[in-house]
């Protein structure tokens, strides 16, 4: 247990080490090393070029309405741009549950002829029949973002879920205030395993803490601003004297901070994934912190990877993991709190440009 | 002869008018209102606190100015299933616009862009002699498409304070201002309908298409207007939501269409058009708005709350029929 916890912390310690030097190498030394290292934060020893004939590259992600999928999509294409390949087709399912989407998008893409398969899951289950029949087509398949539940794809690059749920939760106790207190959670969309079991980790972590309350929200169907503010709103009702409002993503956390705001309260919120609007309730105190989930370096990741492989070299972050049946590249997560979000480099790995739309490339 | 004479008498006194017309069908929705909100305070007295009610006003503000434009477009016989897709829209264009027009000619240019769009639908409905669930569900996709575009696909935080706090937090004679923009936006609709040759019109179309056309009422022009009226009010919804959320979303509220739909006929509105007024959209507003947060207070999860609006909107309906003598 205390070995895991210290592995824990030297991972995180490694990552805050790497992310800091990359962006004071990046700065300091204008070669293409260094921007190589810059935009993969240190995680690859060595960027490599693709070479001889390119890897085609077809990718179906869950929306492009958020900075976390966005900044995948962006990632791997401008990863294309820059190690090589060529990208045949990005698509999207609409929102999480449009699985049909996906197979119809799959099975276009194995009719254009596509090396690899990226996919972002719009579900847990159900894939086995269209990842059985991209497999059979020689088709590598990497799992991006979420957890897909099939033994089938090749790898994934993902986060913990769990991990970031139970580190919110851990980051709260760490905060909290004296005696017992009081945890507002918003659970996110109904079936959606991701956010499941970032509960199931923030459950743990106040299982964990003496004096904390957990009172969480009826599960909802939707992931917008409007709604999260009217739930948030609805629990202030009910339990004035909470101290935090939790989020599986700050899609949700948004309309937290607003409903918090609008109130005049001064409870605290805390959420995952970063996007151009967390930096202003950072800066006021609304937000307590937020959770970076490098989504343009999880793209970054994938092509480096599918190239590495290609050529036969090494692929050390890929590693057996017992939370899915196919090896991972599990993502380092760092919080941004008022303190640190300034010398963190959101625009190299979380966000993508403003302007940068998938249109462009298409 | 007499007695004819002064019940005729009494008539004209309009408050008798209305006492004679007011019969138990029309206490329905109040009553499940009065009854249904005593149950709740019982069980969660904070229902009924002023914060409590203050919050709900802010939270179905935005449902109610987009269901007064669906009403109207009930009313004359058809529906606008675009709605929502177009105030994400309006709201994304007046926000992109800010830098050039201010914070409050962004307002304007929401409502007007709302205006716009639906006047364009309202002719093809009307000229091109289209079925109205056809166009409006294309011209849903259309603007969600053209949000998307504009914004990049992500939500724009840039809406100016001075919005986010005069219409968002903002509060006037103690009720918030989003609500109070909703309850003007409510007996715009009243005075149209009850007091212009307008909304007579929409009465008479939705009732009887062909036969207010043979009489001589330009039934296109008037269905355009109807539809007009009904983009107007989703870039009121835009202003409204944009200032409360504090983001331009391209897609904000999707499920905002059928629920205004479905705030006019749990109100009292028939769905084939021809009845109905305002203050039913008042009600299935109400008791939309006071489901979702009381049970959540209760504590009841979400999959029965779904339960129990669906549940809610079913018996509407079925009240509905009763009030018009079609069962039982």
């Amino acid at each position: 247990m205390m070995s895991k916890i210290w592995r824990k912390y030297l991972v995180r310690a490694t990552y805050a080490g790497v992310m800091m030097l990359a962006v004071g190498v990046g700065s300091a030394i204008p070669s293409a090393k260094a921007d190589d290292a810059a935009r993969f934060l240190g995680t690859v020893d060595e960027v490599v070029k693709d070479t001889g004939e390119p890897i085609r590259y077809g990718v179906t992600l869950v929306h492009l309405q958020d900075d976390y999928w966005k900044g995948m999509a962006y990632g791997i294409v401008d990863e294309v741009e820059k190690s090589g390949g060529k990208v045949v087709q990005v698509s999207i399912a609409g929102k999480y549950g449009n699985v049909t989407e996906q197979f119809a998008q799959i099975d276009a893409m194995i009719t254009k002829g596509i090396d690899v398969l990226v996919i972002g899951a719009a579900s847990y289950d159900g894939y086995d029949t269209i990842l059985a029949k991209a497999k059979a087509a020689g088709i590598k398949i990497v799992a991006a973002g979420t957890a897909v539940n099939s033994k089938i794809p090749d790898w994934g690059v993902l986060f913990s879920d769990f991990e970031i749920g139970k580190r919110m939760g851990a980051l709260l106790c760490e905060k909290k205030p004296a005696g017992s207190f009081k945890i507002i959670g918003l659970p996110g969309p109904a079936g959606a395993e991701w956010s499941k079991l970032r509960v199931d980790g923030l459950k743990e972590a106040v299982s964990e803490c003496p004096g904390a309350e957990l009172e969480l929200a009826p599960v909802g169907g939707e992931i917008s601003i409007g709604y999260a503010l009217s739930q948030t709103s609805d629990m202030m009702t009910k339990y004035p004297d909470a101290s935090f409002v939790w989020t599986p993503t700050m899609g949700l956390g948004m309309g937290a901070v607003q409903a918090i705001r609008q109130r005049n309260s001064d409870m605290k919120v805390v959420g995952s994934t970063i996007m151009r609007g967390v930096f202003e309730p950072l800066e006021d105190g609304t937000l307590l912190a937020v959770n970076a989930e490098p989504s343009i370096l999880v793209g970054r990741l994938i092509v480096q990877y599918a190239i590495r492989q290609k050529l036969g070299m090494d692929t050390p972050l890929i590693q057996p993991s017992t939370d899915t049946q196919y090896p991972l590249v599990t993502m380092p997560t760092e919080f941004l709190t008022k303190e640190n979000y300034k010398s963190y480099p959101w625009e190299q790995t979380d966000v993508p440009p403003a302007d940068w739309s998938i249109e462009a490339f298409q | 002869m007499e007695d004819r004479n002064a019940e005729t008498a009494r008539l004209r006194q309009p408050w008798r008018r209305r006492l004679k017309r007011l019969n138990f069908s029309e206490l329905i929705m109040p009553g499940f209102i009065l009854v249904y909100s005593s149950i709740i305070a019982l069980i969660e007295p904070r229902f009924l606190s002023w914060g409590n009610l203050d919050n709900l006003a802010g939270q179905i503000a935005p449902l109610l100015v987009m269901s007064v434009g669906q009403a109207f477009t009930i009313i004359s016989g058809g529906l606008d299933l675009s709605m929502a897709a177009v105030m994400s829209l309006s709201g994304v264009v007046g926000i992109l616009l800010v830098p050039l027009v201010g914070p409050w000619g962004a307002i304007c240019v929401m409502a007007v862009f709302g205006l716009l769009v639906g006047l364009v639908t309202g002719y093809i409905i009307a000229y091109q002699k289209t079925s109205p669930f056809i166009v409006t569900l294309g011209m849903a996709s259309v603007a969600t498409a053209i949000a998307l575009i504009l914004a990049h696909g992500v939500p724009i935080y840039t809406v100016p304070p001075e919005l986010t706090a005069a219409i968002g937090f903002g509060h006037f004679l103690g009720l918030p201002v989003s609500f109070e923009i909703a309850i003007a936006m409510l007996l715009l609709g009243a005075f149209l309908l009850r007091r212009t040759v307008f909304g007579r019109y929409v009465y008479a179309i939705g009732s009887n298409k062909s036969a207010t056309l043979r009489s001589g009422v330009n039934v296109s022009l008037y269905t355009m207007l109807v539809y007009g009226f009904a983009g107007f009010s989703t870039g009121v919804a835009s202003i409204v939501l944009t200032s409360w959320v504090g983001a331009a979303q391209p897609v904000a509220e999707p499920d905002m269409t059928l629920k205004s739909i479905a705030a006019a006929v749990l109100g009292g509105i028939a769905l084939n058009g021809g009845s109905g007024g305002m203050v039913h959209v008042l009600y299935g507003c109400i008791v939309l708005g006071a489901l979702s947060n009381s049970l959540t207070l209760v504590g009841v999860s979400s999959f029965y709350q779904i339960l129990a609006v669906g549940i809610v909107i079913i018996v509407a309906v079925m009240l509905d029929r009763v009030r018009r003598r079609e069962i039982f």
